[in-house]
């Protein structure tokens, strides 16, 4: 019997309960069917066709253990392996969205400051040594992650990959970090303390804020955290990235702020490039499309907290997280890469350089927005929309914006 | 833009003695109707400026009678936002 079936397959199937489902991969010999029992099994509904693969003779299923006997004694079944979980590295989607082609261009976002407003950040992550700028809290505390969520996506957008060797670097790695802790040791806050935060964000001279939160309620933008981020993007020229949401594949699930007019609204994208079943969909309650954009966002390893409470470890170091919340970070730290190439750009060049560069994935609009955020053809956009002049009098403008914005602050 | 959604005004109504959470948007630089909203029984939480307006705690009647305020803009829940 072992000659079919892999070595853990056997370990599990030995120690599993006659009933327990066992996920598995199935080999055949010719063309994927089965003979007698198995057949049998299959009408009878024990054993469940997952996936039927075409470009090799393989099926994917779901069979309890006590039936895998039946297989391995059928004619046609030629090797059986267990159905492992994957997940998504920062060393798989970084590259999928094609940033280490901009690093090699000298981009890494130095002098880039990225604001994270969620649970917090665990300070003392090797990853982040040397780049937390500022840290603070707005529900208690001192910023310190007691959740976990906030320092896995702070690392999506900058972590350097210290404690991996570089393995799983984020997406702008040399970008500072301004972090708010808005949520709570659940992950739960209210839209005041986001608003707060904002603020907060803004007197801190921010390029870009990362918001991997947001409202379960449908909305049309005109709620007071929509509006101010609104705001922030138009008249101080901050560039906003917010999680669409975890409540697809339903239409019209995008609550706020994912739902403001200018912010970039970011939806989740899978391993294998097609818009994640979980990802919140559009149009908004007033019929705007969105999201804007989907990065990846499924199974994501990325920084863990010490006190991490969410996330399935897979280092000391790192964890593995899915949602929204994962690919908003992605889409800012890409954002970071190019406000660092042209810091002429205006939040509305960014999100036209990156909405313009991303892969169709042929899906509907409400599910992908313009597509998979690529961040090479972004970058080549974004140095073509407005002449680069480093230093240029953009930064200089926004100054002076926030100032009168803001009155006697600084 | 009206004041308040009906959704919200009808709750408010409903239970006038329950205490509530809300982000009142003001005309203008909300300290100068702190006076105004203690007066009411309300606790003030953050003070915003680019969005001028605070969040406050207090009982649904009071915020109900915010709505005779010339200086109110807009009232509305402070609602919930949860990590995705």
């Amino acid at each position: 019997m072992a000659y079919k079936i892999s070595p853990d397959l056997e370990l599990r199937m030995r120690s599993a309960a006659a009933t327990q489902p066992l996920r598995i991969i199935v080999r055949h010999r010719e063309f994927p069917t089965f003979m007698s029992a198995a057949a049998r099994a299959l009408r009878a509904g024990e054993i469940a066709i997952r996936r039927q693969y075409r470009l090799v003779s393989a099926t994917a299923l779901e069979i309890p253990a006590a039936h895998l006997d039946t297989l391995i004694q059928d004619d046609t079944v030629e090797y059986i392996w267990p159905d492992l979980p994957v997940h998504t590295c920062l060393d798989v989607s970084v590259p999928r969205i094609r940033a280490p082609q901009v690093w090699n261009l000298g981009l890494r976002g130095e002098g880039i400051r990225i604001a994270i407003l969620d649970t917090g950040i665990d300070p003392q992550h090797p990853d982040f040594a040397g780049r937390i700028a500022a840290l603070t809290s707005f529900v208690g505390g001192d910023g310190s992650d007691d959740n976990g969520h906030g320092t896995h996506v702070a690392g999506i957008a900058a972590g350097s990959g210290a404690a991996s060797n570089g393995r799983f670097r984020g997406v702008a790695p040399a970008a500072s970090l301004y972090v708010a802790k808005v949520l709570d040791a659940n992950g739960d806050g209210l839209m005041s303390n986001v608003m707060a935060g904002i603020e907060w964000a803004v007197t801190q001279e921010v390029h870009v804020i990362n918001l991997s939160l947001g409202g379960d309620t449908p909305g049309d933008g005109t709620d007071a955290l929509s509006t101010l981020c609104d705001q922030v993007v138009h008249q101080i020229g901050i560039v906003i990235c917010v999680a669409a949401g975890n409540k697809g594949p339903a239409h019209s699930t995008i609550g706020a702020p994912g739902v403001a007019r200018r912010v970039i609204t970011v939806g989740a994208a899978d391993d294998t490039d097609h818009v994640a079943q979980f990802s919140s969909r559009g149009p908004t309650l007033d019929g705007r499309l969105k999201p804007d954009i989907v990065f990846p966002g499924t199974g994501i390893v990325s920084a863990r907290a010490a006190n991490a409470r969410v996330g399935r470890p897979i280092q000391p170091h790192y964890a593995e997280l899915s949602g929204t919340s994962m690919a908003t970070p992605h889409a800012t730290g890409a954002v970071a890469l190019l406000l660092q190439a042209n810091p002429n750009l205006k939040p509305e060049d960014v999100k036209r350089a990156l909405l313009g560069g991303a892969l169709d994935l042929n899906e509907m609009p409400t599910a992908q927005g313009s597509g998979r955020g690529d961040v090479l053809a972004a970058y080549q956009r974004a140095m073509r929309l407005v002449p680069a002049q480093p230093g240029g009098a953009n930064t200089e403008n926004w100054w002076g914006s926030l100032r009168r914005a803001l009155g006697n602050i600084g | 833009m009206e004041k308040m959604a009906p959704t919200l005004h009808q709750k408010l109504g409903a239970s006038p003695d329950s205490i509530v959470a809300l982000i009142v948007r003001t005309d203008g630089d909300p300290v100068r109707y702190l006076p105004r909203l203690a007066e009411l029984g309300f606790a003030v939480g953050h003070q915003f400026r680019l969005l001028p307006g605070v969040s406050v705690r207090g009982r649904a009647r009071a915020a109900l009678s915010l709505l005779d305020e010339a200086w109110v803009l807009r009232i509305e829940e402070d609602q919930p936002v949860a990590a995705m």
